[in-house]
């Protein structure tokens, strides 16, 4: 696990929905600067951690702690605000934009310019528009995304439109990245870069990742910290070399195909 | 007998100026379901409440030009509490609650309107108001009669007044939310709500806003309705011509809603003449724009700029 505070906290949390219990009394830290892998079986809670994370549900009971702020029962802008960006398990980009409209959004929670201003084009609303565009740039250029700017995002294949939706969550800044299996249904080379683009997240900005990924191989590979989830109940919580050898988690995992 | 060119372009241009009415009040409907993905049922009281609300007020004494920002504001505060106490509240329910909300809130609307107007019917000469506001010190007399001629023809000068109101509203609605960050935020949000949230759009002020600008549209497309069918509850049928436009243009396009109105417009008109008299039936204006749009659906399933299916997952 790499050294520094945590900068998140998760505390007891259980998540209800009407009989069936997503998350059972789950805690667990996430500390700064670090890559944290949370895996389990289909329906073990992970997507529903991540909800309660930046505060698409509420949960019955625990506390979300993000850098030193009870932020339970935050709205999602309001995690937003605090430096929070994500991606979803089933693409959440806006279909009916282009690539890079899309990545324009990431960039919403930094206008400070009235609708006048921007229908007018004036004062501060020209200003934040150059520094929107070389932010997007930045982050178009990183993500190797130049060639399809203006391509409506519904006509990209699969695995670009992870790529776009990553750069959506980028463009904003955030201090921590969500991802909800961002590498599911991707061939190999696909994956191969979408875990260098994590790695490289994490070491040039120092953005702290927490992720969701079934590939075991890729896990071991990028994480320090393991969090594994199944059927609601927190069942290992270490580096990968130690979530490797327990054995709750290699029965969890026996016969099941990923 | 030749065809008679001067009626028949009389009869395109009246079409057209209808159509732009039409447009206005579809537009109100795609913007709410754009942004909330649910059918306003409320669309037609909202047209009435707002239409009350400045007869009433001129009504008792109060100057057109200070009658019509009141009533504005009036529709911007209705707005704020349509979000806070209905959309906030419902936000993770299924559509089908929002729907019946919509229904819920058409019949406070009313009821409200009842109980804090009346229902009596109320004539609007909106016309008259114009013509002692804007025209009398400058001693024109652009409303003082009521037809205009050009090319031969005979337009309504109110129809041409409305005309330009509606297509500037449109005008100005459009570039809104085509240019704008906020268009870009409601655009966001009538795509993926859950996504816009996570991005940090704030969901809340999308949704005030919105109905807040539909109140607004509601307001204006009220009261140039109004002078043709007077201020009572029959105005709630206003909406009725939209439907078919919403048809053809698809809940979620602006520029569908305005083409869509214009071909309803024109077709409307067109039909009412000369497929009338073909058929020897009469009252077809009815109807007719309803079989318009399911012709046209026959053609095009998925209206003019259809991009998804009325369904949000
Ligand atoms: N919005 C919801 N409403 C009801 N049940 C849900 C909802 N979201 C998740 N669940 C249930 O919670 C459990 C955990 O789901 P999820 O968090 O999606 O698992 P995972 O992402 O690990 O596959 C499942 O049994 C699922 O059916
Ligand atoms: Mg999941």
């Amino acid at each position: 696990m790499a050294a520094g505070n945590p900068i998140l906290q998760i505390d007891n949390i259980t998540l209800v929905f009407g009989g069936v219990t997503a998350l059972n009394g789950i805690s667990f830290d996430v500390a700064e600067g670090e890559i944290c892998a949370v895996i389990g079986p289909n329906g073990a809670g992970k997507s529903s951690m991540l909800n309660v994370i930046n505060g698409v549900y509420v949960p019955q009971e625990g506390r979300v702690v993000f850098k030193g702020q009870d932020c339970t029962r935050m709205r999602p802008r309001q995690i937003a605000q605090l430096g929070m960006a994500r991606t979803f398990q089933n693409i959440g980009l806006f279909q009916g934009m282009t690539v890079l409209e899309n990545i324009l959004t990431g960039r919403c929670m930094k206008i400070r310019s009235t609708w006048l201003e921007q229908g007018l084009n004036i004062g501060r609303a020209r200003r934040e528009e150059v520094e929107n565009r070389r932010a997007v740039e930045e982050v178009i250029e990183f993500l190797h995304l130049q060639g399809i700017r203006k391509t409506p995002v519904g006509k990209l294949p699969y695995g670009l439109q992870k790529r776009v939706e990553l750069a959506r969550a980028l463009v904003a800044e955030p201090t921590m990245l969500l991802q909800d299996e961002p590498m599911t249904g991707m061939n190999l080379e696909e994956k191969k870069d979408m875990s260098c683009f994590a790695l490289e997240i994490n070491r040039e900005y120092g953005t702290t990742i927490v992720l969701i990924e079934h590939d075991m191989s890729v896990v071991m590979d990028i994480s320090d910290h393991v969090v594994v989830l199944d059927y609601g109940a927190k069942i290992g919580d270490g580096t990968p070399d130690e979530v490797k050898n327990n054995q709750d988690v290699i029965d969890a995992y026996l016969g099941v195909t990923h | 007998m030749g065809f008679d060119w001067v009626f028949f372009t009389e009869l395109i241009v009246g079409g057209l100026m209808s159509g732009v009415m039409y447009s206005l009040v579809a537009i109100g409907f795609v913007l709410i379901y754009k942004s909330s993905g649910i059918f306003n049922f409320a669309q037609g009281t909202m047209l009435l409440f707002a239409a009350l609300t400045f007869v009433k007020l001129t009504e008792g004494g109060v100057n057109f030009w200070v009658a019509l920002p009141v009533s504005m504001g009036t529709m911007v505060v209705f707005g704020i509490l349509v979000e806070r106490f209905m959309m906030r509240p419902l936000a993770n329910q299924s559509l089908l609650s929002l729907f019946m909300a919509t229904v819920g809130l058409a019949i406070l609307i009313e009821g409200l309107a009842q109980y804090m107007w009346d229902s009596a019917i109320h004539g609007l000469q909106l016309a008259d108001f114009l013509d002692l506001a804007l025209l009398d010190p400058v001693n024109m007399t652009i409303f003082v009669v009521d037809y205009i001629e050009w090319l031969d023809i005979l337009i309504s000068k109110f129809d041409v007044f409305a005309t330009i109101v509606a297509g500037t509203m449109i005008l100005i609605l459009a570039v809104f939310f085509q240019k704008t960050r906020t268009g870009m935020s409601l655009r966001a949000v009538s795509d993926d709500h859950l996504a816009a949230m996570a991005v940090g759009i704030p969901l809340s002020r999308v949704w005030a806003l919105v109905w807040a600008v539909t109140g607004i549209i509601a307001l204006i497309a009220g009261l140039l309705w109004a002078e043709r069918v007077s201020v009572s509850f029959t105005l709630v049928e206003a909406v009725l011509k939209a439907l078919p436009v919403i048809l053809i243009g698809g809940l979620t396009s602006i520029p569908g809603a305005i083409v869509g109105g214009l071909i309803i417009g024109v077709g409307e008109k067109l039909g009412e003449i000369y497929l009338g008299d073909l058929i020897g039936v009469q009252g077809i204006e009815t109807w007719f724009s309803y079989f318009i749009a399911l012709v046209f659906l026959l053609f095009r399933p998925s209206g003019l700029f259809g991009l998804k299916t009325i369904e949000r997952v």
